[in-house]
């Protein structure tokens, strides 16, 4: 068993991080701030595709390094893995996360406990706003799982789609 | 409709802990609450609530909670591979290198973050440890080393260099998992890698009434053999709460 | 003897090549480091003669010199790393656990944020770990 944090310490780190582009850095130019978040992301998952991999054969095609990717890796980051993987067969991976820890964590839902908080229009304000800072937040992950594949000799790009909530699904469009 | 004013309910909230989102709204000491109502007062948000049951009431059927240790703690809260915690913070910190070009910058950004999230984790620290209100800034600081350091980053710190008067000790990490494969490069020397920590220290102190100055002494990543945080205790104000009465 | 290790990129860009003798013979040894990656190439692409697992990163005994032996190793990150040792009966299982090691090493040292991925390795950590695994080849005690 390897070294262990509370998970309390990434989540925290995770929200500072998007905040500090979003809201400070790149306040009013949201797409700078994503492909910053992104590119840490990215830097995150090229470093630990070079751990994960390590004392397991190579991989002889794409479908073998994204079935390592919604196994193995998935599991590695979040004891769970990939609960659905669907392909075209033409370069695009669905992976499916039924429940996505990092957003089953946060709160995004709308509840009860916030309608006493003010009007309603501002309530909707303020889910948007959550939704906003929900969909800056998942370019850490795609970022992560681009660059691992990346590193694994697969440039792609990824994308995510939270229609079914508390589900997550990451798009991964393979680059020819 | 304001909190009310008898001295029981004035007590009561002190000890409880408000952060920015009002569902993580916690109890230090145990107790229960539903929230009634929240209310905005120019910049501040009124929390209005009504205690179900309190450790006191409930002394007679219950042994009383002791303080848990970290160890015990850490075995209990959801936890991860550190190095995801690791890599990320290595990443961020080279992003911000990039973005804020300056060593002196990212210094301050990283304490900036840190105070951030130090304000938010004293929450989970009161609501996990079960200890009771720190009376003087010694007991505070050596619940901060052994539990607190310990339930979020899996090591102990050891509490040395308490000036005469104690206002003033240092927090000692032998293993620090933030610097796990760091070198610094030449070009960075001016960089206080870890500096989030003294700005998580710093907020979470300051939740507690205690407005303190961090300094680092000591920083394996400059050749040192441990990292030594100074803490120094500016003001201490017992009975301030998070958000101010305006009558 | 292990005289001297390396690490390659994907695209044989050189990312760290250390040799380990007295003499004077860097240059040869870097011949031989070089010579050996259309070697591993060649395996990579036509793997009927890979050995034993298909696509094992373990590569075994690229070619023999008449002083040299020359080992090679790729990871799933198109990583190659080269073995030259002047031994002439070597235990399979002492080269498997050199770049096991070697590995764990190499993984460490592109873990540091301040390394760039793709550019040389110069972390001085890594060196003294890879020098130590170097000293400890062959003997039977290395974990």
């Amino acid at each position: 068993m390897g070294r262990e944090v509370s998970e309390s310490c990434v989540e925290s780190l995770l929200t500072e991080m998007v905040s500090s582009y979003c809201n400070q850095f790149y306040a009013n130019k949201p797409e700078l701030a994503a492909r910053r978040i992104e590119a840490i992301g990215y830097d995150v998952g090229h470093r630990l595709s070079e751990r994960y991999t390590m004392e397991r054969p190579r991989f002889s095609d794409h479908l073998e390094a994204i079935k390592f990717i919604c196994k193995d890796f998935w599991s590695e980051l979040f004891k769970k893995q990939i609960d659905n993987l669907k392909t075209n067969h033409r370069g695009t991976f669905v992976l499916q996360d039924n429940r996505f820890r990092w957003l089953s964590r946060m709160s995004i839902d709308p509840s009860p406990e916030n309608t006493g908080l003010s009007q309603d229009s501002s309530v909707a304000l303020a889910e948007n706003k959550a939704t906003q800072a929900t969909n800056m937040y998942l370019y850490f992950p795609c970022g992560i799982i681009r660059g691992a594949l990346s590193n694994l000799g697969i440039p792609c790009a990824v994308s995510a789609d939270i229609s079914n909530l508390p589900a997550c699904s990451f798009v991964v469009r393979i680059k020819a | 409709m304001g909190p009310e004013r008898n001295p029981k309910t004035t007590r009561l909230l002190g000890l409880f802990w408000i952060t920015r989102n009002p569902r993580l709204l916690r109890a230090g000491l145990g107790h229960n609450y539903a929230i009634q109502s929240i209310e905005q007062r120019g910049s501040s948000q009124i929390f209005n609530f009504t205690v179900l049951s309190s450790r006191k009431q409930i002394k007679g059927s219950m042994p009383p909670v002791a303080p848990r240790s970290g160890d015990a703690i850490f075995a209990n809260v959801e936890r991860v591979n550190a190095e995801l915690f690791t890599l990320t913070y290595g990443a961020i910190v080279r992003q911000l290198l990039t973005d804020l070009e300056e060593v002196e910058e990212v210094n301050k950004q990283l304490d900036q973050m840190g105070y951030n999230i130090g304000i938010r984790l004293v929450d989970e620290f009161l609501a996990k440890s079960n200890v009771s209100r720190c009376v003087d800034f010694k007991e505070t600081a050596d619940v901060i080393a052994k539990v607190g350091f310990k339930m979020f980053l899996g090591v102990t710190a050891s509490v040395t260099n308490w000036d005469a008067d104690g206002t003033s000790c240092s927090f000692v990490l032998e293993d620090n998992p933030l610097v796990d494969f760091v070198e610094l490069p030449d070009t960075c020397q001016g960089l206080y890698y870890c500096n989030i920590l003294s700005g998580v220290i710093r907020g979470a102190l300051e939740m507690v009434s205690m407005k303190t100055e961090v300094t680092w002494v000591r920083d394996m990543l400059r050749g040192d053999d441990a990292f030594e945080l100074q803490v120094k205790l500016l003001k201490q104000v017992p009975e301030e709460y998070p958000y101010k009465d305006d009558e | 003897m292990i005289v001297c290790v390396a690490v390659v990129g994907h695209q044989n860009n050189p990312l760290y090549i250390q040799s380990f003798t007295e003499a004077d013979d860097a240059l040869k040894l870097h011949h031989i480091v070089h010579c050996s990656l259309d070697v591993v190439d060649e395996r990579v692409n036509n793997p009927k003669k890979a050995g034993p697992t298909l696509n094992e990163t373990f590569l075994g005994l690229l070619y023999p010199t008449e002083n040299y032996k020359v080992y090679g190793y790729l990871t799933n990150t198109k990583v190659k790393f080269i073995l030259v040792t002047t031994d002439l009966d070597v235990r399979d299982a002492d080269v498997r656990n050199f770049f096991r090691r070697f590995h764990a090493a190499y993984v460490d040292a592109v873990s540091n944020p301040f390394h760039v991925p793709g550019k040389k390795i110069t972390s001085r950590t890594f060196a003294e770990r890879v020098s130590t695994i170097v000293k400890s080849f062959g003997l039977s005690s290395a974990g």
